[in-house]
């Protein structure tokens, strides 16, 4: 080969890529052993193994290929790209086909009444209105603790900080079973509020404490860093401009803040509706009314009805991903603008 | 032009931990005026925007904005258009929102109707040249547009001041030099107090009404340009401002004795007997060629319009820097390792003992040693 600059061989693509489809029939005439110096001199377009097999169609699939795939210098594209679609094939995707096959075992009717009972319809909602209750409360009291944490310095600050992982950590049951001695109407908050006939424990009250409690350290820490880049400077230049503390955080601060807070809130709504553990302890369980659906699918597993159970779950599985969808096209939206610098 | 004070500090300190900002700062600035606080870094400059901005507080002293005591006053009570250094732009909002902010923050009785928001937005706009750019986010724009969008910002409150933090800090080379001459045709037509910062002592002299130089949390010198560059009141200044020889001398009957040099205008007081320093600008030190000459041309560099020469003086003193127009290099050519009699056009004597030892920088001990 002439020497020539990188910058040129990069330029002048067409004689290149005839020469390099030469070149890697070669390659695959000489085996394994040449592997190497296919692969530097494929360097800008995927491996096409079909192609490389079958000549005939090689060439006219890599054009294919560079027509929407830029040039990037930044090889490893089509190896990452197939590992973690494998991955998430096999950890995500199969999983949840497995979960509709299931559930196609039922037919039309059976699966409408399997998921439109009463039972299961107020379970849904309890499981998705307290998450998104929780999630909410996150977002208003989350930001504030993350404010707290990035904007002032105080003796014990990395002691709270450090507290708000404990969510994290803490097994679910043992965190349902410490909200349901402290919010029981003997438990050292649950006496005081049931003296001012606010029953928690055993109510659906109870979920949403339990759903407040483990979503918190997800909007904390997703806004966390995002506070951090916020410079001070925009908030000294809204007061210079007359604004009021209270319109400095409406209209500066949290639209700012607002993509990372999506972010934290759509994670924190996505543990809640998934919680199991922390819940079942607290809820008491009582069917249409502090019933959750991830413990109706568990009892109806235990009744051996798989079909129904995995009715309710897909259909949860349903609901979230829309939901979900949502927050990510909400976010997308406020984001519009940031990511154009 | 009215001629009161428009903003007047009296006293004012301010420490952060054990960091002395700013040591009894005492001015007057003039209303209507443009000034510039000069220094380098950690002179207190920005610390003392930031006070009369109020976004900052004195530890001691008084502020005074239109006569009246304004410590106590609040940034939002003071109405001070303020530039931030990175123009502290909100990005979630187009231009149009970011200049009408601060008069859709006013309170109800006294915000504006929407159209007129509206109407003043666009004429600011216009005003700073990016009538254009309405529609735009922040993240859109140049740096230059960007600062603009702050000018306009700032100025929609219509505030009594305006101070910008080292406006041209974050521009390349060339807008910078654009937007300075833009800025002083702003402050003509507009005639509002306007103070900014900057270290750039450039920017300062060829912008400023006035110049207020600041070192280590003190004023050094308050003056026009041709006051501050052309007669310093003390070594600093004279430092900071331009470039500058410092030649060692002995103080003996009311003259120094410089061995290599004849002084033509002599500045500064040569009343005390003593060792001192002489401050000679480059462009003051005058070479002829001279065989028997006690010095040397040791660099010649043409640096566009003007020559840069080193001198060395056989002596042992340390090496000259002379500058001379390119067209009048140009009659006599010196070449590296010529001879040359040495001329001070101008130079400035400060006696060393007004200089307490902790005002030594490193730069003058060496020259200590090397004249030693």
């Amino acid at each position: 080969m002439q020497p020539r600059s990188a910058s040129t061989v990069l330029l002048d693509r067409a004689p290149w890529l005839a020469h390099d489809y030469a070149r890697r029939l070669e390659n695959d005439r000489e085996g394994f052993a040449s592997g190497a110096r296919g692969e530097a001199l494929v360097l800008t377009r995927a491996p096409d193994p079909i192609g490389a097999l079958e000549p005939d169609r090689a060439a006219p699939s890599a054009r294919r290929t560079l027509s929407w795939r830029p040039r990037s210098i930044i090889p490893g594209f089509g190896l990452t790209l197939g590992i973690t679609l494998a991955w998430l094939g096999l950890i995500v995707l199969i999983p949840l086909v497995a979960l509709f096959a299931r559930a196609a075992s039922l037919d039309a009717s059976q699966f409408l009444d399997a998921v439109t009972s009463d039972r299961v319809l107020a379970a849904l909602r309890l499981s998705f209105g307290a998450s998104l209750a929780a999630a909410l409360t996150n977002a208003v009291f989350g930001s504030l603790l993350a404010w707290v944490l990035v904007r002032y310095s105080f003796p014990g600050r990395r002691l709270v900080d450090a507290l708000v992982d404990v969510p994290f950590a803490l097994p679910t049951a043992v965190a349902g079973i410490s909200l349901t001695a402290l919010y029981a109407e003997n438990g050292w908050l649950g006496a005081p509020l049931a003296a001012l006939g606010i029953k928690v424990a055993f109510t659906p009250l109870g979920v949403f404490v339990a759903l407040v409690f483990i979503g918190l350290p997800f909007v904390v820490r997703t806004i966390e860093p995002v506070l951090q880049d916020l410079p001070a400077e925009i908030e000294e230049a809204a007061a210079c401009l007359g604004a009021s503390r209270w319109q400095t955080i409406v209209r500066v601060i949290v639209p700012s803040l607002f993509p990372a807070l999506a972010t934290g809130v759509a994670l924190a709504f996505a543990r809640a509706v998934g919680e199991y553990g922390s819940v079942i302890f607290i809820a008491g369980n009582l069917p249409m009314v502090s019933e959750i659906a991830p413990l109706l699918i568990v009892i109806k597993l235990e009744e051996y009805a798989y079909g129904e159970a995995t009715a309710v779950a897909s259909v949860m599985l349903l609901i979230s991903f829309v939901m979900l969808l949502a927050i990510n096209l909400l976010q997308r939206w406020s984001r519009r603008h940031l990511e154009r610098s | 032009m009215p001629s009161g004070p428009a903003i007047e500090l009296k006293g004012v300190s301010k420490r952060f931990d054990t960091f002395v900002a700013l040591d009894g700062v005492a001015l007057e600035i003039r209303a209507g005026e443009l000034l510039a606080l000069l220094g380098p870094s950690g002179s207190g400059k920005t610390t003392l925007l930031r006070i009369i901005a109020g976004l900052e507080w004195p530890d001691t002293g008084d502020l005074l904005l239109g006569g009246e005591s304004a410590v106590r006053r609040g940034v939002r009570e003071r109405q001070i258009g303020f530039v931030f250094q990175h123009y502290a732009l909100f990005r979630h909002m187009s231009v149009t929102e970011n200049v009408a902010f601060g008069l859709r923050v006013m309170p109800r009785n006294r915000r504006p109707a929407e159209g007129e928001i509206r109407a003043r937005v666009q004429k600011l706009l216009d005003l700073v040249q990016i009538g254009h750019l309405g529609d735009r986010h922040p993240g859109q724009l140049s740096g230059g547009e960007r600062q603009r969008v702050a000018l306009a910002r700032a100025l929609a409150i219509e505030p009594s001041v305006l101070l910008l933090d080292e406006p041209f800090g974050a521009l390349d080379a060339k807008v910078r030099k654009e937007l300075r001459r833009w800025l002083r045709q702003l402050h003509d037509r507009l005639s509002m107090t306007t103070v900014f910062v900057t270290h750039d002592q450039e920017e300062a002299l060829e912008l400023a009404d006035r110049v207020v130089v600041l070192g280590r949390g003190r004023i050094e010198q308050v003056g026009t340009p041709e006051e501050v560059y052309g007669a310093p009141s003390n070594p600093f200044v004279f430092d900071f401002l331009g470039q500058v020889n410092r030649v060692r001398c002995q103080v003996r009957g009311g003259r120094p004795i410089v061995p290599y040099a004849h002084i033509e205008q002599l500045n500064g007081d040569p009343s005390r007997d003593g060792p001192g320093t002489l401050y000679v600008r480059p462009h003051d030190v005058i070479l002829a060629r001279d065989p028997a000459g006690p010095a040397t041309v040791r660099f010649v560099g043409v640096v566009g319009p003007v020559v840069r020469l080193e001198i060395e003086v056989v002596m042992g003193a340390p090496v000259l820097e002379a500058e001379l127009p390119n067209h009048v290099y140009a009659g006599y050519r010196f070449a590296a390792g010529e001879r040359v009699s040495v001329r001070f056009r101008s130079a400035t004597l400060f006696p060393d003992i007004a200089a307490g030892p902790e005002e030594l920088s490193p730069a003058d001990l060496s020259l200590l040693s090397a004249s030693l």
